[in-house]
């Protein structure tokens, strides 16, 4: 664990980015999953209508300004990250799975596995990915499910690739060789030798990667494809508070740097992370 | 011959392709080891040695010729069961062992592998292997990277003898090593020889190791048997001219060593382009090539039966 | 060589310690080596003595966080610990210059010979043009025994073998005439033939243009056939130093006796003996001389700073052994 003077914990805050990103995560993190209990109006993160508040700007009893129906930003945004991160947990439990496994096979068989799988990971990496995302949505109706499925199926390419070239390069490991020669099965082979040593760049990958989930997320919503009113989301709140730009300026920037904090954490603990998991030889 | 042996070479050949070209790794390359020898095969970069290796091990496939394990030849992808005897323990002690694995459960691969011993039984049978290599037993739970290289080496060698093989490719196995920590490890290697009854081909580019533990050296060059014979009769009478050469660059530490150097004419012009020669593949480089060395490749003959040389103009012909 | 003239590079009890989270690495425990000019010193010990660290905080290249560093490093009359850029700018690549281990990697895969060639040679200042440099360029390469250059300068440095990138490297050290080359094992990468060709070359090179070398090896036979005098390295200190042929005549330091008994012998006396243990952990060292621990003659006193005595002209032992000597 992480904890402080811990040799994991040296590593890790060599980089104070990297400390910086890893509290700004924290309490992110916290701040989401004890939402009903730390915001100051939980009930304004439904319907509620309370129109002799609209509008108001930011103040002590509304640190972020309330909406144009009086709710409170603050609690809207933190509820928001809920989704978020619901979110970005979602699509890469399902896309990495997928891209890891292809990026394996790949890699470690060469021939015509290497040849298909890495030529269905190209065409799916020549689409754009919000138009891929956007091609889903238009056959499914748009919701949150089908957000994370439409988010997923243009993610996992990505794990392919780095999956596959980390994957060429450990298949050339001494114990790679060793295993072979010892008659080990090629199951052994790809999960115990080779995947151990491709899961820093994975995981690094993947810390950084929820910060753009997120954001993709939070793009679709705002093209009103994701998340529907009236559930919070911060795609969906900057695109609404656009609309009263630059009088009502605290509608869509609050939201919009919740979502910079979001990836900017993000990135930053993501170096951090691979300082912690490179392997010390 | 009345002589048994365990492994052999027949007429192995082997070409890969790179780019546009095609590379001669090996050509009827042939040699044979007896149970509980040390057959060293020496060569420089290029000079196929890594490639002969593998194919010795059964991992990689000639294009031509076969070898023969106890007079049956392998037959590619190999049985378990065969796979099992051969085994290898190679050059880089950083990546020999994954570092994501205890010493203890690389140890224990082959063991899973080939049902060797009863899972219970697997951490009793991994100590009694790090003993018999000399780590001590704490080291099972260790990660490589708590390992010095000596040690790594130790660990490889106690991962291949897991296997029980009758035969272990040594692919350089001390070249990664100190002195200090080289000398340790080939007392290991000899040791577990005389104890075992291993047989070990031992590739390396390390002649002052070859004279001091292989009982017989092949030498390779540019992917074929120059010459081949009882360790001690190559290093006093060379006959190839490759291997005259080779034996005079040794930088040796006492003028006793100096003295049982053969001589070689001093050169140090170098050119970007070899000539090529359809005959001897030594000729570019060598100063008493003949017509013929350029034309036509030497065979490979004896005066003894033992000591073989492929050379047109051997050493003892002019000196 | 002439002692009476002051030392090209003196070396005077310099130790770097390496402050980490899990304690303190004194990695440099008092080194004392000199260089004189026109001299072959080589300085041979295993991997993880400090032998390459040495020449690194020679070079000036070694400079990293948390390092605490003692003692002094005089090239001519410059104070290299202390040198800012601009000294650095005067001395490297001119006076004081280089040659790696790895060929490939030393040359940038990305310019040709020539290039790379003609960039050292204008940081010299004997030349002020690209085509005034390839005229000197090649003659340099022509030193080398490299038969043809303009082929080679027209190269890029994966077109050439390892051999010959080596050379590549050695005239690019040697072009600016430096009054000093340290070579960081060079050949150590290549085949045996190649590394004694390699190791002629610079040694009729050096010879010529007077320039000194320190020669950093593991390789107790490339000191035999090339160096003049050397220094034994152990665990970040100097052991012995003396003249080449007194050293191999003569191995005076447990330590050093002990790496000659564990050389390989071509002469075909059965394998060598080794050296039991390890190198210590320089985070908790033994106290004194650090080899005492696998020392078979080691004594009480070994926990002392072992005494420097010359035990023959030129040769000195950091070992307690010779002191008694001394005494008794």
């Amino acid at each position: 664990m992480l904890w402080p003077r811990s040799r994991l914990w040296h590593r890790f805050s060599r980089n104070p980015l990297s400390v910086v990103g890893f509290a700004i995560m924290s309490v992110i993190v916290l701040a989401a999953l004890l939402a009903p209990w730390v915001t100051p109006y939980p009930l304004h993160a439904g319907a509620v209508v309370d129109i002799s508040n609209s509008g108001k700007p930011p103040s002590l009893a509304h640190p972020f300004g309330t909406d144009t129906v009086g709710r409170d930003i603050l609690t809207r945004t933190v509820f928001a990250y809920r989704l978020s991160l619901l979110l970005g947990i979602v699509v890469l439990s399902l896309a990495t799975p997928v891209g890891v496994i292809v990026g394996l096979l790949a890699g470690y068989f060469a021939g015509w596995r290497e040849t298909v799988f890495m030529r269905i990971t190209d065409v799916f990496l020549s689409i754009p990915p919000l138009v891929l995302a956007l091609a889903i949505l238009g056959f499914l109706r748009p919701n949150m499910i089908n957000a994370m499925i439409a988010v997923s199926a243009m993610w996992w390419p990505w794990y392919a690739r780095l999956t596959y070239n980390v994957t060429r390069q450990v298949a050339t490991e001494g114990y790679v060789a060793a295993a072979e020669v010892v008659g080990a099965s090629a199951f052994h082979i790809l999960f115990r030798e080779i995947l151990p040593n491709c899961a820093a760049p994975i995981v690094t990958k993947m810390t950084l990667d929820l910060g753009f989930v997120i954001l993709l997320g939070s793009s679709l919503s705002f093209l009103g494809l994701g998340v529907q009113p009236p559930t919070p989301d911060l795609g969906s709140m900057v695109a609404e508070g656009a609309r009263y730009l630059p009088d009502l300026w605290w509608l869509a920037v609050f939201p919009g740097l919740a979502i910079l904090c979001a990836v900017l954490g993000f990135n930053l603990m993501g170096d951090g992370v691979r300082d912690l998991l490179d392997v010390e030889r | 011959m009345a002589e048994v042996t365990r492994i052999e070479a027949v007429g192995v050949s082997k070409a890969y392709r790179v780019g546009d070209r095609r590379v001669q790794a090996l050509s009827r390359v042939s040699l044979r080891a007896a149970p509980a020898e040390t057959l060293a095969v020496v060569g420089e970069s290029g000079s196929g040695k890594s490639t002969l290796g593998r194919i010795l091990l059964g991992v990689e496939r000639p294009d031509e010729g076969e070898i023969r394990l106890d007079s049956a030849a392998l037959s590619l992808p190999l049985p378990k069961a065969m796979r099992r005897r051969l085994q290898v323990v190679q050059q880089n002690p950083l990546s020999t062992l994954n570092p994501r694995r205890t010493v203890g459960q690389s140890v224990a691969l082959p063991l899973r592998v080939h049902r060797l011993v009863a899972p219970r039984q697997t951490t009793a049978r991994v100590r009694e292997l790090l003993d018999l290599v000399g780590l001590p037993t704490d080291t099972q739970d260790r990660y490589p990277n708590a390992l010095s290289g000596g040690q790594r080496q130790r660990a490889a060698l106690a991962r291949a003898l897991a296997a029980e093989p009758d035969l272990i490719v040594l692919d350089e196995p001390t070249s990664a090593l100190d002195v200090s920590v080289q000398a340790r490890v080939l007392h290991l290697l000899i040791d577990l020889q005389a104890r075992i009854g291993l047989t070990y081909i031992f590739i390396t580019h390390d002649l002052s190791v070859v004279r001091n533990i292989a009982a017989r050296v092949a030498v390779l060059y540019r992917g074929r048997v120059v010459e081949t014979g009882p360790t001690e009769a190559v290093f006093r009478r060379p006959r190839h001219r490759y291997t005259t050469m080779l034996l005079s660059a040794i930088p040796v530490v006492s003028a006793a060593e100096e003295a049982v150097k053969p001589q070689w004419p001093q050169e140090t012009r170098a050119q970007t382009a070899e000539a090529e020669s359809a005959g001897c593949t030594f000729a570019p480089r060598c100063p008493f090539a003949l017509d013929p060395c350029w034309r036509t490749p030497p065979p490979i003959e004896s005066a003894d039966g033992r000591h073989f040389a492929a050379c047109y103009n051997p050493k003892d012909a002019t000196s | 060589m002439n002692d009476a003239a002051p030392p090209l590079l003196d070396v005077d009890g310099l130790a770097l310690s390496l402050a980490r989270f899990d304690g303190t690495a004194r990695i440099l425990n008092g080194v004392d080596l000199v260089v004189f000019p026109g001299e072959r010193v080589a300085l041979v010990g295993e991997s993880g003595c400090g032998k390459t660290l040495t020449a690194r905080m020679i070079m000036g290249l070694f400079d990293e966080r948390g390092a605490s560093v003692e003692g002094r490093i005089r090239f001519d009359d410059d104070d290299l610990l202390a040198l800012d850029a601009r000294g650095w700018d005067r001395l490297r690549g001119r006076r004081l210059t280089m040659i790696f281990q790895d060929p490939v990697a030393a040359l940038n895969p990305v310019f040709t010979i020539a290039d790379q060639l003609a960039t050292v040679i204008l940081r010299g200042g004997q030349a002020h043009t690209r085509v005034e440099a390839r005229d000197l360029a090649r003659p340099a390469l022509a030193a080398v025994a490299i038969a043809d250059p303009d082929r080679v300068l027209d190269s890029y440095p994966f077109q050439l073998s390892g051999g010959l990138n080596q050379r590549v490297l050695i005239a690019m050290a040697l072009v600016n005439r430096p009054a000093l080359v340290l070579a960081d094992e060079p050949g150590t990468a290549l085949d045996v033939t190649v590394q004694a060709q390699t190791l002629a070359l610079m040694h009729n090179l050096t010879d010529a243009s007077g320039a000194a070398v320190l020669l950093i090896t593991h390789n107790l036979g490339v000191v035999r056939n090339f160096a003049q005098r050397v220094y034994v390295m152990y665990a970040g200190s100097i052991v012995e130093e003396a003249p080449v042929a007194e050293l191999f005549a003569a191995p005076r330091h447990p330590y050093t006796q002990a790496l000659f008994a564990a050389v390989p012998r071509l002469t075909g006396e059965g394998l060598p003996v080794g050296i039991e243990g390890g190198v210590p952990d320089y985070r908790v060292p033994p106290p004194g001389c650090r080899f005492h621990p696998r020392c078979p003659h080691a004594r009480p006193q070994c926990h002392q700073p072992p005494p420097v005595i010359e035990v023959a002209p030129g040769h000195k032992v950091a070992c307690v052994l010779f002191g008694e000597k001394r005494d008794g």
